[in-house]
């Protein structure tokens, strides 16, 4: 796309815009009510949109709803994929805003930690240890060189789901002890069992002001590469800045690090005006964010933001 | 049936009364990994006694003061565990359990700690309390036909023997003097007296049977293997259990148990067991029918969780039989060497006298003497779980009493021969037990305690052998018309006063170390201590007041006066070693060797006497020492089934057995030590789920027990005249069958509907098998008792939240088959049989909520 044709598509853009919000003028006096709910540990960078956009928009208020199983009432959806699940795009579907690398962890007292954080956990281990596999080839299984007890989710969870998918398996094979809550109480609960092992995206496992790893918790390397080898290379998990970069610099071959797509959807039926400004606002926006709290960038082209945002005023015309 | 309606009304009053404090509702379903719904999964919250089992839609409902976070523990049969960390409930738990490809998932404190049966080294069945009320085995009478390793032989309450694999107790009457060999405990309470065997069970969780010696794990008398009972707890999620049965017979049975929490720390259960039915035999002389039922039990429980790792049971128990029965019906006779004029049928002719019938099995009895089997037996405990360090500080304190208040008609027969045979008595006994069971390294677990038990047994006032004005004839030993002085024998009888003092100690533990990934090397040793006292003086007393030294003499010959003192004690020490090879979840195999000691016993029944004196020589039972070794495997052959095969051997070295005289002074036998016996045998056990709607549950064991040495034993009844002793070395030993085995199999439906109630229709059928078997310690071709075949089946509609309804049927062929054979006193050549119940059949309703 030349410049002409940028400039062009963002006249349009902003045409479209401006008639759209036009047409969903609103009665003096009614709260201006954005509600906004999906996975949790992504509600940090929400909230940091939130509020950059509240500087700009201080008559729209954005509210996070808080997610259960169930979904409550909501405008925007933020939820978490498996790359496969965007290769097919549905015309007012999903769009991805970020990417959310998972990672096994431990509890940084276990003996399992002390191990393993040096030696890393490759791809035969973490299928035997973390997955129920009833034709598991037992002779051929790995042997951990220490014990563990793995926590998993109970209810469906997309960094268990990206987890699993990784290496071939669904959440609920995932063995061990089930977690009833967020993904923050599986990580808290990995702290309290110093035989815990676990997996959690960077988002939980970095602390956002020091970058490093939260006290208590270890990351147990995996092998990057997929190479069946842990090289120095590899060795990336002292900040969540250099997780980051090396997931941003083998962007496409980097197959073995877990990572999910975290996206923005609406909900069926019209998109209030208020809506469409907070989201086409965040899809402009967000990106400067994405580090700050443990996101790696998407690939997400414009023209599938505006295809999105024009889906999404097409929805209401309906 | 007032008492019975009473009682069962008083205790729902008392249980219904139980507060209901608020709780937070936790709800779920559980799914298998297809998603079908799972009925009958245990949800519970570990350590707090608080659970719930799963509708048949798979759903539960848990209420929980608890605050978060807390474990939730999910387990069924057939699948692999899951446990819940609960951080947040905001929706209905939604559980997947995956199968675990075989029925491993029973879990049982036998090791004492909470294990996968599959996972321990021990040759053990485990009976699900559910399945032994449904299949109305509601005692261990009843229960053994579920578990052929068991057997239990009970001409009364007190004298009952319990015996796994032909080994425990002393067969026939019972000897008070001496322990029983297999345990019999109740949530970790040692029941010392046999008579506690015969109690129904109140609320019942699960029963462990362990077979062989288990001195290293249990703190008193398992040299033969241990009845391992755990009752339903408290629990802080209010529920409970209605049950009302009706049968032929006149059969009662209501049973009650509800529970829930009293406050945030505080939860109680209360449980109501009644049973009555009328009697089995008719006794024609006094137009009633024996042999009924009439019992009632109670228990107790307050739960106290001051912390999380503290758990406090206070329980209280009380047991109550007043049955008119255990009434035996003459079953044969048998011409024994004395002269002719000293046959039963001689004797019973000169005094005019004949059977109501000839065929036991006519169920007429016309004995003249009432039959009586009062008991009282309850207690109160305090058990203390702390969870210290890696393991737990288990401390059991224990208080119990039994009071026995007997009548028989020990000649079987409406003459007055041996008018009245009463042992009234009073037992008391304390028992501590501290144990701690625990992990020292990851490799290492160890079960290591002290246990105390001390026991006072003492005549209430006095036991009584009374004989009545034909007893003349029966004792007759020669041809003197001096026997038929009026009055001589009538009304002549001995007291006895006695008192047991009994105290034992031990120190026990086991160390189980896992070598590399798939060995274990359990070895244990066992530390014992025992004393026993006995003051025993028995007084002559009625019948002819005379001077004439030869009458005085034919007294003398019947019952004599006799005192002795004893005080003994022993200090024994044994072991065990096990090696055990788990390959996998599917095969487990272990080998193990152990010696054990069954406590020095004394003779409370009167010692045998030699020139007029006590054979105080006699008064000393040595200790059996145990030698056992036995190879086990268990296995997952293909999904769904487990099969277990055990090899054992036991060698016991001075075998306590009884030793039946003629002598009436010696209550018909005193106790003495063969010189060896060994038990050998294997056992088949196996399980089977089919479709999760079928499953099928069967036992097989070849047993084959002997006296290896055993020279001068009793002779048998038909060589009485003849020689006193016998060298029976290589005879069987009593109460073994060479066959004994078990079937069951369940059929269920998918969760239905009936009146608004979800649940499954089912029908349920057991076999259960056992070949003939010797009836005598000193083997006699007149005392085998036949092998019999029992089929008890039940069909019904059953929920595990509301109403469930069934009928019933027990030995629904009505077989005629005898439980035991008795030589009437005096070996005159009569004796006498135990039967077993005819067929019975009824409804029972419950209700759950």
């Amino acid at each position: 796309m030349n410049n002409a044709n940028k400039l062009k598509a963002l006249l349009i853009l902003g045409i479209t815009v401006g008639a759209v919000v036009s047409l969903w003028a609103q009665h003096p006096g009614t709260p201006r009510v954005v509600r906004i709910t999906g996975t949790r540990f992504s509600y940090p960078l929400l909230q940091s949109c939130i509020d950059s956009f509240a500087i700009h928009y201080p008559d729209i208020q954005v509210i996070i709803e808080q997610r259960s199983s169930t979904d409550p009432d909501y405008d925007i959806l933020i939820d978490g994929k498996l790359p496969n699940d965007l290769k097919q795009p549905v015309a007012g579907g999903p769009i991805s805003i970020a990417l959310f690398p998972v990672l096994p962890i431990a509890n940084a007292g276990s003996s399992f930690a002390k191990f393993y954080s040096q030696t890393g956990v490759k791809r035969e281990l973490i299928s035997t240890i973390y997955f129920h596999n009833p034709f598991a080839d037992r002779k051929r299984a790995v042997k951990p060189k220490a014990p563990f007890t793995v926590y998993t989710r109970l209810q469906a969870a997309p960094a268990a789901q990206v987890f699993a998918a990784h290496y071939g398996f669904k959440q609920a094979d995932i063995s061990g002890k089930q977690v009833a809550g967020s993904d923050e109480h599986q990580v808290k609960a990995v702290l309290r069992d110093t035989a815990a092992i676990s997996y959690a995206p960077l988002a939980l496992i970095y602390n956002p002001t020091s970058r490093r790893v939260r006290e208590g918790l270890a990351i147990l390397p995996v092998d990057a590469d997929d190479n069946g080898k842990l090289s120095d290379q590899e060795r990336i998990y002292d900040t969540v800045d250099d997780v980051i970069r090396y997931f941003e610099q083998h962007a496409g071959n980097s197959a073995s690090i877990p990572a999910g797509a975290l996206v923005l959807n609406v909900k069926d039926g019209p998109v209030s005006p208020d809506t469409f400004v907070f989201i086409q606002w965040m899809l402009q926006h967000i990106e400067k964010n994405l580090h700050d709290f443990g996101f790696v960038a998407t690939q997400t082209l414009p023209q599938q933001r505006d295809s999105f945002l024009n889906s999404i005023i097409s929805l209401h015309k309906q | 049936m007032s008492t019975l309606v009473r009682a069962f009304a008083a205790a729902m009053l008392l249980q219904l009364s139980l507060p209901a404090a608020a709780q937070q509702q936790l709800e779920g379903i559980v799914r298998d990994s297809d998603g079908t719904a799972l009925p009958g999964a245990t949800v519970a919250i570990p350590g707090t006694g608080n659970y719930t089992v799963t509708a048949p839609s798979g759903a539960f409902t848990l209420s929980s003061k608890q605050p978060v976070p807390y474990t939730l523990s999910v387990r069924l049969v057939g699948y692999k565990p899951v446990q819940v960390e609960v951080y947040e409930v905001t929706d209905p738990l939604e559980i997947t359990l995956h199968s675990d490809g075989f029925l491993s998932e029973v879990t049982v404190t036998a090791r004492r700690r909470s294990e996968s049966e599959r996972d321990i080294p021990i040759p053990i069945t485990v009976v699900g309390g559910v399945r032994a009320e449904d299949a109305g085995a509601f005692n261990v009478n009843r229960l053994k036909e579920m578990v052929p390793s068991v057997q239990l032989y009970s001409s009364n309450p007190r004298n009952t023997t319990l015996n796994i694999r032909g080994l425990g107790s002393t067969f026939g009457l019972t000897n008070d003097g001496i322990d029983p060999g297999v345990g019999f405990y109740v949530d970790g309470v040692y029941y010392a007296r046999p008579a506690a065997t015969t109690l129904d069970f109140i609320d019942v969780e699960r029963i462990e049977i362990l077979r062989g010696p288990q001195g290293t794990l249990f703190g008193k008398n398992t040299t033969a293997g241990a009845f391992n009972i755990t009752t339903r707890k408290p629990s802080f999620t209010p529920s409970g259990t209605f049950e009302l049965s009706f049968g032929n017979l006149g059969f009662v049975q209501a049973k009650s148990s509800v529970t829930g929490p009293l406050n945030k720390i505080m939860a109680a259960r209360f449980s109501f067991t009644g049973t009555q039915r009328d009697g089995t035999l008719y006794n024609v002389a006094r137009d009633e029918y024996v042999n009924d039922m009439n019992n009632l039990g109670v228990r107790g429980q307050l739960l106290i969780a001051p912390k999380e790792n503290i758990e406090i049971t206070l329980a209280a128990d009380a047991s109550r039989q007043r049955p008119n029965g255990y009434a035996q019906v003459v079953a044969g006779v048998v011409t024994t060497q004395r002269p002719a004029y000293r046959q039963f049928n001689a004797i019973v002719e000169d005094l005019n006298y004949q059977l109501p019938s000839l065929d036991p099995f006519d169920r007429k009895i016309d004995h003249d003497t009432p039959w009586r089997s009062d008991q009282d037996l309850g207690g109160v405990s305090l058990n203390v779980e702390w969870q210290l360090g890696r393991g737990t500080l288990t401390s059991t304190s224990a208080w119990r009493y039994w009071n026995w208040n007997p009548s028989n008609d020990r000649d079987f027969t409406g003459l007055q021969a041996l008018a009245l045979s009463q042992a009234p008595s009073k037992h008391y006994q304390w028992s501590q037990e501290v144990r701690y069971s625990g992990t020292l390294n990851q490799r290492m677990n160890v079960v290591g305690g002290i246990y105390l038990l001390d026991q006072s047994l003492k005549t209430d006032p006095y036991h009584t052998e009374e004989s009545g004005a034909d007893q003349w004839r029966f004792s007759q030993s020669n041809t003197s018309d001096l026997w038929q002085t009026p009055g001589l024998l009538d009304g002549y009888g001995i007291r006895t006063f006695s008192t047991l003092d009994a105290f034992g100690a031990a120190a026990f533990g086991q160390l189980d170390w896992s070598i590399g990934e798939k060995f274990h090397l359990m070895p244990g040793v066992r530390l014992n201590y025992d004393r026993k006292q006995v003051d025993y003086d028995r007084q002559t007393y009625g019948g002819l007041d005379t001077d004439d030294p030869q009458l005085i003499a034919i007294k003398e010959s019947v019952y004599s006066g006799q005192s002795f003192t004893t005080d003994v004690s022993k200090t024994t020490f044994s072991g065990q070693v096990t090696l055990s090879f788990k390959e996998s979840s599917r095969l487990n195999a272990f080998a193990t060797y152990a010696t054990n000691y069954k406590p020095v016993g004394v003779n409370l029944g009167g010692l045998p006497t030699s020139g007029g004196q006590p054979m105080l020589a006699l008064a000393e039972v040595k200790p059996e020492y145990v030698q056992h070794a036995e190879v086990g495997v268990k296995t997952v052959p293909v999904a769904g089934a487990t099969a277990d095969l055990t090899v054992f051997n036991t060698s016991i070295k001075d075998y306590q057995t009884l030793v039946l005289n003629s002598q009436l002074g010696v209550n018909r036998g005193y106790l003495a030590n063969a010189e060896s016996v060994r038990v050998t045998g294997v056992e088949l056990e196996g399980s089977w789920r089919l479709e999760k709607r079928l499953d099928v549950r069967a036992n097989i064991t070849w047993v084959d027990g002997r006296y290896v040495e055993f020279k001068e034993a009793p002779s048998p009844l038909e060589d009485t005249g003849g020689e006193p002793f016998k060298d029976i070395s290589g005879e069987v030993l009593p109460g073994i069958s060479k066959w004994a085995g078990s079937l069951s199999a369940e059929l269920s439906s998918n969760a239905t509907h009936m009146l608004g109630l979800e649940g499954n229709l089912f029908f349920a059928a057991d076999v259960y098998y056992r070949s003939s078997f010797s009836s005598s310690p000193t083997p006699s071709p007149y005392l085998m008792v036949d092998g019999y075949e029992l089929v008890n089946a039940r069909a019904g509609f059953r929920t595990t939240r509301g109403l469930s309804i069934f009928v019933w049927t027990r030995n629904a062929f009505s077989k005629n088959y005898f439980e035991q054979l008795l030589v009437a006193a005096g070996n005159a050549g009569h004796y006498a049989g135990v039967l077993g119940d005819p067929r019975t059949f009824g409804i029972t309703s419950r209700y759950n909520f």
